[in-house]
């Protein structure tokens, strides 16, 4: 794992690294990947991949409203909020 | 009226109030009291004391109207996962600090709906990652059996909750098992710990950290305590699609003893790291089994550590991205400052709000899914994970139950961790992930104490949805230990009934 | 003649493919019991899980997957007995939960096709793929100088995504498409297609190469493309851009364009283009879609009779027009009016023709659905009787039916009011004609002369201005012919 690795992945994850961290975290993440790099040496087969401990299927609710949570609620916890929306800085497209 | 009813345990406390022996206030006063004694363990993020008064003056009310409901006036401790209406839950992140749920979560709604009373948040690590509890945005936990110049942490990440269970800070508590969550902690601190079936316990409302393995858990100091409150908490929940539809089969039935039943002990487990005292009890508790007339044989679960290995590529995988929604939009933190763009603004907020370990693992899962390397860790762990799962299988096919350490170690010293790479702390959860991935139900029962005085945990397993018959097997094998250490500082009153 | 693009250096053609993205009616979100009703204030239709609280878990609307099984069965797609739901996973800030749960490895439904009208008359275009998936929620920029305002209204609305082959090679082929798609899934009832209020978006993706190669060039998408008319724009203007591009030399590049209306042009979408990496997996918080074949089965076997086969229908059976065919099948309620009018035996082509040329131009300009077509098909089908019994001319009975339009009265009032009914009597108009032959005896002779045998409609026309216009021009025109005749011998 190279410190140019480290940062495509911190951006992808909007995570900000710092200059000076970035080694130190590379060499971290490097030593997971130590751990990690076991599933290489075990022979997998044609064993089809395990998602959830959960047999069957998803469930399905009847299309039906429940009920909207109020605007306060959903508002309430908001940093920045006006008029009903939450506001963001500017995006630009 | 009794001197300390803190160390009544749920069951027998709750007969007492029934007796009218004591009033709920009273139960309740003493677990006040204790969190307040207890304070230098940081064990709560937050306490619910003024709304808990009132409810247990309601509870009182019950008992006299005689419309009392099964949990009526039992107070539990809840780890800050669980959201809970109008209670801020943090997650023990920086992030949410703020964070005021407007809903409940299914677990604590069902619990508080048969009367028990909420005590307080218990701290954890970060989102639930970390074994020690001192990944909390809110300072570290302490282990209620540390010596005084020699903090110990209490496991973690439910480690709040332990250690409020071990320093009678509450009688019960609830805890989240991801990856041992539960099972660790209990170990370290000398209690119960109960991890079920995976869709047995709702998750709705448990703030996620990764959905195909979180499980809510239950701490106590009593197994029918635990059955307890797993009883009451346990079914089919609606709103999580993940829930187990099958119901919850009646309780146990006492069994006279364990004569046809089969043990396995897993060859694998005897790794290199595993600590000595800690194989001689689970010999101990293998011969304690055939004296209660079990037949115990070796098994194996050969992909022990590819468990492991498998566990930290799926569980930070899914974190990642389970974790994406705190973006200080919503909710949560948002980095002050005029930020230049709406990525700046996630960028700063996202790394001020989270911690270090937290930050690790979503760089650790943002990887392991990122194009090229997908099939090499996400998709071969998947594939691995299925064959932790058929080890099981085909264990059971042998065998009734597994017994298997719940951790290579004793409770370790405060700090140790960042003395040494991260995946040290990551090698604590060799015993207890293989069980996650499997989604089976484990219990985690305290065994002994080690020359240095501290408590030592037995895990049994039992096959998916197959906590009745683990809790009759339990039951035998438990009293048969018969733990009945307490912390330095609390006397072993005969209350832990 | 199959579309082509003249360069300079030669002729190019398009390759194009169409990603449409249609809202699923339904009444509730896909994974959450909020609503999903147009037109809301902000963020009043947002539950807990739409603003991606920590905690909440979503739960599939079965309804929603009714809607998209029934689509996918009607593109005669195969529908799988298991399919996937995964995240996609990016940030943005009208996606709350930091990824759209959609369907990506193992999609809903799969190779299905949908017949168009094109450049080189009837083709098939390939349906690779039909998933479900979430909406985003709103950004607004405009509000603010330096923010950008969120609503969380559509966040989690179920679309269909709906991809069809890159089948597609020419403007009129592509409009079809989406034309008949629109008309398809309004027939179903699984989509509203209402294009202005965002229930059917087309995404276009197009590449140009030289007429004989083979070998696909590199494609752009253009987003965003929000009516028929847009896409063929949109469509004529990348084209030409990239031929342009191509013929000076340059390479296309790979990228999102977005379609601008008002300009009607696209640009590229350079600032969101850095590296995608949508790291998809199997969302965790939902099992697999499992849906039962005798299940499919019998929603196959209750489809409705779906546009194409309608209109088939109606030139089979009725003899109409294949145009006039198509526009009484595409939309329900077209079909609905017309098979209404029909019924006990009025002509179907007559009565096609009056829709299509006075119904629909009427209904066009006041902007209103047939559905809420001032004059039903009841009471157009009497003014139509009045016709077919020679009672009313044509011209009339466009007139009628401009005062029935505005509302109030029945054809018969109007008439009666108006003493429009035509006079059909043999005996009162023999009376009109020999009038109007007595008084006129110049003309009379130039006929008889044969000087003029033109003079015959100019007494037709006497006739009529003599009844004041109510006079049925046929039978005047008779009776005038024999009144001569009878001078004649
Ligand atoms: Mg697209
Ligand atoms: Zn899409």
């Amino acid at each position: 794992m190279d410190t140019s690795t480290v940062k495509k992945v911190a951006s992808l994850a909007r995570l900000r690294v710092k200059e000076e961290e970035i080694t130190t975290i590379a060499q971290e993440l490097q030593a997971i990947l130590g751990l990690v790099d076991q599933l290489a040496k075990v022979k997998i087969d044609n064993t089809a991949p395990m998602t959830t401990p959960s047999a069957g299927k998803t469930p399905l609710r009847p299309d039906a409203i429940e009920a909207n949570a109020s605007r306060v609620q959903i508002l309430e916890n908001a940093p920045q909020s006006e008029e009903g929306f939450f506001v963001v800085p500017k995006v630009v497209e | 009226m009794h001197s300390d009813l803190s160390s009544f345990s749920a069951t027998a406390g709750l007969q007492e109030l029934r007796n009218g022996s004591f009033t709920p206030s009273e139960w309740l006063e003493s677990f006040v009291a204790r969190i307040e004694a207890c304070g230098e363990l940081n064990l709560y993020i937050s306490d619910t004391t003024e709304t808990a008064r009132e409810s247990a003056t309601q509870a009182l009310s019950r008992y006299q109207d005689k419309t009392a409901r099964p949990l009526e006036g039992l107070p539990i401790a809840i780890k800050d996962i669980f959201c809970t209406k109008a209670i801020r839950t943090t997650a023990g992140s920086k992030f949410l600090s703020n964070f005021v749920p407007p809903y409940e979560s299914t677990v604590t709604a069902r619990l508080q709906e048969a009367g028990a009373i909420v005590l307080g948040k218990t701290n954890l690590d970060e989102f639930a990652m970390g074994s020690s509890t001192e990944h909390s945005a809110f300072g570290a936990t302490h282990n209620p059996w540390s010596h005084p110049d020699k903090p110990l942490v209490p496991g973690g990440s439910s480690g709040g909750s332990a250690a409020a269970v071990a320093a009678r800070a509450a009688p019960v508590a609830l805890g989240t098992d991801t990856g041992g969550s539960v099972r660790q902690p209990a170990s370290f601190c000398g209690v119960m710990g109960f991890k079920p079936t995976y869709g047995r316990l709702s998750r709705h409302g448990v703030i996620a950290y990764a959905s195909s393995l979180d499980q809510p858990g239950i701490f106590a100091r009593s197994l029918a305590d635990v059955e307890l409150l797993y009883r009451t908490a346990a079914g089919h929940d609606p709103l999580d699609s993940t829930s187990a539809v099958c119901s919850v089969d009646a309780a146990s039935s006492p069994l006279p003893n364990l004569s046809g039943v089969k043990i396995g002990v897993p060859r694998e487990y005897h790794t290199k790291d595993l600590d000595g005292e800690i194989e001689s009890v689970w010999q101990q508790g293998a011969e304690t089994l055939r004296q209660l007339g079990a037949e115990v044989e070796e098994i194996s679960l050969p992909h022990t550590e590819a468990a492991l290995a498998a566990y930290y590529v799926i569980a930070p995988a899914e974190a990642s991205s389970n974790l994406a929604r705190y973006d200080g939009v919503r909710y949560g933190l948002r980095a002050e400052g005029d930020h230049k763009s709406l990525d700046a603004m996630y960028e700063a907020s996202r790394s001020l709000g989270f911690g270090k370990e937290v930050q690790r693992r979503i760089l650790i899962g943002t990887y392991v899914l990122s194009a090229g390397y997908y099939d090499a860790y996400y998709n071969r762990a998947r594939r691995v994970r299925a064959l932790v799962a058929q080890d099981f299988a085909k264990a059971f096919e042998r065998v009734d139950y597994v017994l298997a350490p719940a951790t290579p170690s004793a409770a370790f010293p405060l700090g140790a961790e960042a003395t040494a790479d991260p995946t040290w702390m990551y090698q604590q959860d060799i015993f207890t992930v293989p069980v996650s991935l499997a989604g089976l139900p484990a219990l985690s029962l305290p065994a002994q104490l080690n020359k240095a005085g501290l408590p030592l945990g037995l895990q049994l397993i039992a096959p998916a949805f197959g906590e009745r018959e683990l809790f009759a097997a339990a039951a035998l094998f438990n009293e048969a230990l018969d733990f009945k250490a307490v912390p330095p500082g609390l006397v072993a009153s005969g209350a832990n009934r | 003649m199959t579309w082509r693009i003249q360069g300079a250096s030669g002729a190019w053609e398009a390759v194009m493919g169409l990603e449409v993205h249609a809202q699923i009616l339904t009444v509730s979100k896909l994974f959450s019991s909020a609503a999903c009703a147009f037109g809301a204030e902000a963020n009043a239709q947002v539950n807990l899980l739409d603003a991606a609280l920590p905690g909440t878990l979503p739960v599939c609307n079965d309804h929603a997957v009714t809607q998209a099984v029934r689509t996918a069965l009607a593109l005669s797609a195969t529908v799988h007995e298991t399919s996937v739901f995964e995240r996609k996973n990016y940030f943005y800030a009208d996606l709350p939960l930091g990824y759209q749960i959609s369907q990506y490895q193992q999609p809903l439904a799969t190779e299905g096709e949908l017949e168009v009208e094109g450049e080189d008359g009837t083709r098939r275009i390939g349906i690779e793929r039909l998933h479900m998936e979430q909406d985003a929620g709103k950004s607004v920029h405009d509000m603010h100088d330096s923010a950008s305002f969120v609503d969380l209204n559509r966040a989690g609305v179920p679309l269909m995504e709906i991809v069809s082959c890159p089948d597609l090679r020419g403007p009129k082929e592509a409009a079809s498409y989406l034309r008949r798609l629109r008309a398809l899934l309004r027939t179903l009832g699984t989509c509203d297609g209402n294009m202005n209020e965002g229930s059917l978006r087309c995404d276009i993706n197009l590449s140009v190469r030289r007429v004989g190669d083979t070998e696909l060039g590199t494609r752009t998408e253009t987003k965003n493309v929000n009516s028929v008319r847009f896409v063929v724009q949109a469509i004529e203007r990348e084209a030409a851009r990239q031929v342009a591009v191509l013929e000076e030399g340059g390479v296309i590049v790979q990228e999102t364009r977005l379609f601008d209306p008002n300009k009607g042009e696209s640009r590229s979408m350079r600032s969101k283009e850095e590296a995608h990496d949508y790291r998809y997996f199997p969302d965790p918080d939902l099992l697999p879609l499992v849906l039962r074949a005798e299940w499919i089965e019998q929603q196959r076997a209750s489809l409705p009779e779906l546009p194409q086969a309608r209109a088939r229908r109606f030139e089979e059976t009725f003899g109409l027009a294949p145009s006039a065919a198509w526009l009484l099948s595409e939309e329900p309620d077209n079909a609905e009016y017309f098979e209404a009018l029909i019924c006990g035996g009025r002509d179907p082509v007559r009565c096609a023709n009056w829709l299509v040329t006075n119904l629909f131009s009427a209904l066009n300009e006041s902007g209103i659905e047939i559905a809420d077509s001032p004059v039903s098909p009841d009471e157009l089908g009497v003014l139509l009787d009045l016709v077919e019994q020679d009672k009313l001319s044509g011209r009339q009975a466009k007139e009628v039916f401009e005062e029935m339009w505005q509302g109030g009265k029945s054809a018969t009032e109007i008439v009666k009011a108006r003493g429009l009914e035509q006079i059909s009597d043999a005996d009162t108009l023999r009376a009109a004609v020999e009038l109007a032959l007595n008084d006129n005896p110049e003309q009379v002779e130039d006929f008889l002369s044969g000087r003029n045998e033109k003079v015959a409609g100019w007494f037709v026309g006497q006739v009529m201005k003599a009844t004041g216009g109510k006079a049925n021009p046929q039978l005047a025109n008779r009776l005038v012919q024999e009144a001569l005749a009878k001078r004649k011998s």
